[in-house]
């Protein structure tokens, strides 16, 4: 039994190592089929790369490589020989079945079965399984990896223009859901204003959620930036038409307080005017209030008090929310634009107007030149009209119609905006077309009826990020305080440089305000002393007061500020020129028709399109705009 | 039944003594030798194909004489009848009396040449083909048991298809091997003139006696034989019929009828045999290689197609050998 035992053992251990051997080859060789295979279709790939964009081809170059590995790694795991094969190919080796027929007969005890297996131990003594079945290495797959690595490194080393493209289209897709996230926080902060009633919430939230939509259409970040001026709009929009209910309610309360403490008429006046615009404002509350005070006039002949105050209260209540309405739009609208300047740019364009606090526009213009010389620009040098041997325009542009560091008189960041102030999506700023129309069709001084323009402006024309629709006041003036033909309204030249244009500094805009005005000849001395300025874009608190008319201009500056340009410091490098009038037209609030300055204004900016290097088609665009404004 | 390896040691050692005995009196033929040796130790029948003159009578008293068995020889003739064959009865005189007595016919020994078998009517043939089989004669209402080991030797002659009468597939299935005996070479031939036509008397020694050859056979069947080994058999079996899904090409192409389940018997017990013989205790791809062209070439019913392409059986087995895996 023993003997039996030993010889069953012998047989089974020369079958195992037969099997292990031709297993250790199988693993040689079925890995490196897996390795070329892998390799061959990541060289594939990165060959499909060089013609249809793929970004993500060098990870998928080494998955499928790995996995190819992988598999060739597990096949011969999963599909080795059996025991029995393994003695058949034993046998191969001139046994002639002796150990597959002692193998099967294992378990048999009859004489003839155990002499055979004797016989069949005694020969497989005499096989050499190193010489029978040597470790071979698989040359010829390890030459075809080695072409189709080199192949793979190659076709990832090439250039190649869809290669770009897959790069843009990567980063326009980073770039897309970055967006969408910022939108979704705004959204969120949105939803977490107490302030706000669930319509004016859904109100928000729809803007945010079409220019979502929009966004995953963008082709391309012209595409994202077009969504986003959109965006602004919508919320300038909004805000516009907030504040013009706040202010509607508000009205409507001091007229209802006047009306309703006068005669029958009067009261019924009142009431018809609330009701008017509890329709027009869809306020079930008012309606329900102006019902009752008709009641109390048909019944009483009067309105009650009780009734009389709750409408106060109702309108108090409907100008708060449109305000609060006004001020989450606009803080929704002064996030968005931060959107748009990434943190280098803002870095650059906030440097630019750190040095416009200082008294120095980006340009160096405005009466004060980097070197601090008066009057000049600059380079120190003055031409007679104003331009400085760069071929800058009073206006501090530049023959390409943009400042010496590539900024428009807008203040515009140097990414291309042109020097109407249009952004390269040839809208202003405030989405204002080149003819200094907003979007809303107002004025194209860039007011709204109410002396606001539709992102907030104030009657000066400023944006809540302080500048100008066309970079300009509403008189004209550019925001170096200068007007077109480097004169103020009041009739200034440009002097012996750029002549202050007395804009009301501190735009919080980024204007490059706080340049002192009046510099050179200013026949009436006006000038600003800027304060503020800078690029700065608004705060992110702060929220534009409603404007009065009260016949004087009033500037409006946010109330909380972040950035230490808001002080509108001078430049410290030089003296300054400062001169204050309370004529000035934009500092002490005087208003002057519009008919009288539009015709200087007009022949000033063709005498300096005349005298300028404007490419030909700005210099179209500029008077196609002076003949709508003179329509 | 058990063997001992001295057995098994001996019984190939005498098988060698024999051939090499049968060899002194048969030039060359050593695969002809070989293969009615193998049919006598698995109680089986040859029909051996040759030209006159081959030696085929002489092989078989040759066989006879080593192996110390009887021996008789048939000629078959177109005249002959089944009563010469197996044996009639005769009226003798016993006793004062006359009474039937069983004359017994050359069928009647241990080994029985029938020379020239195709030459007898059909009516002879099956006579001597039921003792073949059955190993029994039956004349009138007795029958008559053959003598142990029996083996039938039948002969033909490939060139004189004139005036005979070809055996029938249902009777060509019962011979176990279909042996060709070929003509010798030049050297073989001198060999042959100079036992034959000089004074050189060979003198055979009887090797192995019928029981030994009896007892053989039982070791014989003990011999083991791998499943693959017995797989690959019957799948040669199988590919020789061409209505099976998978049979080879030239199986569809020049077989009109395969083997029947009696090839499969002779390549299995055939292929043990000559394992044994080669001083083996299994059975290998070899052995079942080697038998299967004497076991089969008589099995093939051949078309119109092999006749007209001068497709011969055996290269119709060797085409399916080698389409058949292991």
């Amino acid at each position: 039994m023993a003997g039996k035992n030993q010889t069953t053992a012998s047989i089974i251990s020369y079958i195992k190592s037969v099997r292990t051997r031709i297993q250790v080859n199988r693993i040689f060789k079925f890995f490196m089929l897996g390795a070329v295979a892998g390799m061959t279709a990541a060289a594939i790939a990165n060959g499909i790369s060089l013609i249809v964009p793929f970004f993500y081809v060098i990870p998928v170059s080494i998955v499928l490589f790995g996995a190819g590995c992988m598999i060739g790694l597990l096949i011969p795991l999963f599909t080795g020989p059996s025991l029995e094969r393994a003695a058949l190919i034993g046998d191969s080796f001139g046994l002639q079945e002796r150990v597959t027929t002692a193998y099967q007969n294992r378990n048999d005890n009859s004489n003839i079965a155990m002499i055979q297996r004797q016989d069949t131990v005694a020969r497989i003594k005499k096989v050499s399984l190193r010489k029978e079945i040597p470790f071979r290495i698989p040359w010829k797959e390890f030459l075809a990896l080695l072409v189709a690595t080199i192949l793979t490194v190659v076709a990832i080393m090439l250039p190649s223009a869809a290669k770009e493209t897959a790069q843009n289209r990567n980063e326009l897709k980073k770039l897309i859901a970055q967006e969408e996230k910022k939108m979704e926080e705004m959204q969120k902060e949105i939803e977490k204003n107490d302030k706000l009633t669930e319509e004016q919430k859904a109100e928000l939230n729809d803007i945010f959620e079409n220019a979502k939509k929009e966004l995953k259409e963008a082709q391309s970040k012209e595409d994202v930036d077009k969504v986003e001026e959109r965006l602004e709009t919508k919320l300038a929009q909004a805000a516009n038409e907030s504040g013009k209910q706040a202010e509607e309610y508000e009205n409507g309360k001091q007229e209802a307080q006047e009306k309703l403490n006068g005669s029958k008429e009067e009261q019924q006046q009142a009431v018809n005017d609330l009701q008017k615009m509890a329709q027009e404002n869809h306020d079930e509350k008012l309606k329900e209030i102006a019902d009752n005070m008709q009641k109390d006039l048909d019944e009483k002949g009067e309105v009650s008090e009780e009734n009389k105050k709750e409408a106060e209260e109702q309108l108090e209540q409907g100008s708060q929310q449109a305000q609060n309405q006004q001020q989450a739009a606009n803080e929704a609208l002064n996030q968005t634009e931060n959107l748009q300047n990434p943190p280098s740019q803002q870095l650059a364009q906030n440097q630019q107007g750190q040095q416009g606090q200082q008294g120095q526009d980006p340009n160096g213009q405005q009466g004060q030149d980097p070197n601090g010389q008066q009057g000049q620009d600059p380079n120190g040098q003055q031409n007679p009209n104003g331009q400085n041997p760069n071929g800058q325009n009073p206006n501090g542009q530049n023959p390409n119609g943009q400042n010496p560091n590539g900024q428009n008189p807008n203040g515009q960041n140097p990414n291309g905006q042109n020097p109407n102030g249009q952004n390269p999506n040839g809208q202003n700023p405030n989405g204002q077309n080149p003819n200094g129309q907003n979007p809303n069709g107002q004025n194209p001084n860039g007011q709204n009826p109410n002396g606001q323009n539709p992102n907030g402006q104030n009657p000066n024309g400023q944006n809540p990020n302080g500048q100008n629709p066309n970079g300009q006041d509403p008189n004209g003036q550019n925001p170096n305080g200068q007007n077109p033909g480097g004169q103020d309204p009041n009739g200034q030249n440009p002097g012996g440089g750029q002549p202050g244009g007395g804009q009301p500094g501190g735009q919080p805009g980024g204007q490059p305000g706080g340049q002192p005005g009046g510099s050179g000849d200013d026949p009436n001395g006006s000038g600003g002393s800027g304060s503020g300025g800078g690029w700065n874009y608004g705060s992110d608190v702060g929220q534009e007061g409603l404007y009065t008319p009260t016949g004087k201009e009033q500037l409006t500056i946010p109330n909380v500020g972040n950035d230490a340009n808001l002080e509108g410091k001078l430049n410290g490098n030089g003296s300054g020129y400062t001169q204050e009038s309370d004529q000035s037209l934009t500092w002490s609030g005087n208003r002057v028709d519009y008919d009288q300055v539009i015709g200087n204004y007009t022949d000033q900016a063709y005498s300096n399109l005349n005298n300028s290097e404007i490419p030909k088609s700005m210099q179209d665009m500029v008077k196609d705009y002076f003949v709508e404004l003179n329509q | 039944m058990e063997v001992r390896e001295q057995d098994l040691r001996t019984i190939v050692q005498r098988i060698g003594m024999c051939e090499a005995e049968i060899g002194k009196a048969i030039i060359g033929q050593k695969d002809v030798v070989r293969q009615v040796i193998l049919a006598l130790m698995t109680n089986g029948n040859v029909l051996l194909e040759g030209v006159p003159g081959l030696g085929k009578t002489q092989l078989v008293k040759t066989i006879a004489r080593v192996f110390d068995i009887e021996f008789s020889r048939i000629q078959f003739t177109p005249d002959l009848m089944p009563a010469d064959v197996t044996g009639t009865n005769l009226i003798v005189k016993e006793n004062g009396q006359n009474v039937f007595k069983f004359e017994k016919g050359p069928v009647f020994a241990n080994i029985v040449l029938a020379d020239e078998i195709n030459r007898a009517t059909p009516k002879t043939q099956s006579a001597l083909l039921e003792a073949m089989q059955e190993k029994t004669v039956t004349v009138g209402n007795e029958t008559y048991q053959l003598p142990q080991p029996y083996i039938v030797l039948a002969t033909q002659n490939p060139i004189e298809n004139e005036g005979t009468y070809p055996l029938p597939e249902a009777q060509l299935d019962r011979f176990l091997f279909k042996i060709y005996v070929n003509f010798p070479s030049l050297e073989e031939l001198k060999q042959i003139m100079d036992v034959t036509v000089t004074n050189k008397k060979v003198e055979l020694t009887p090797i192995m006696s019928a029981p030994e050859i009896l007892f053989i056979r039982d070791v014989i069947r003990e011999i083991p034989i791998a499943d693959a080994v017995n797989e690959y058999a019957l799948k040669l079996v199988v590919a020789t019929h061409p209505e099976v899904p998978g049979a080879p090409e030239i199986t569809k192409r020049y077989i009109s009828c395969g083997a029947s389940p009696r090839a499969a018997q002779a390549i299995y017990q055939t292929s043990k045999a000559r394992a044994l013989m080669e001083g083996r205790l299994n059975v290998s791809f070899d052995d079942i290689k080697a038998v299967a062209y004497p076991a089969l070439r008589h099995r093939l019913a051949l078309n119109f197609e092999a006749l007209s392409d001068g497709m011969t059986a055996d290269r119709i087995i060797h085409g399916i050998i080698e389409s058949v895996k292991i």
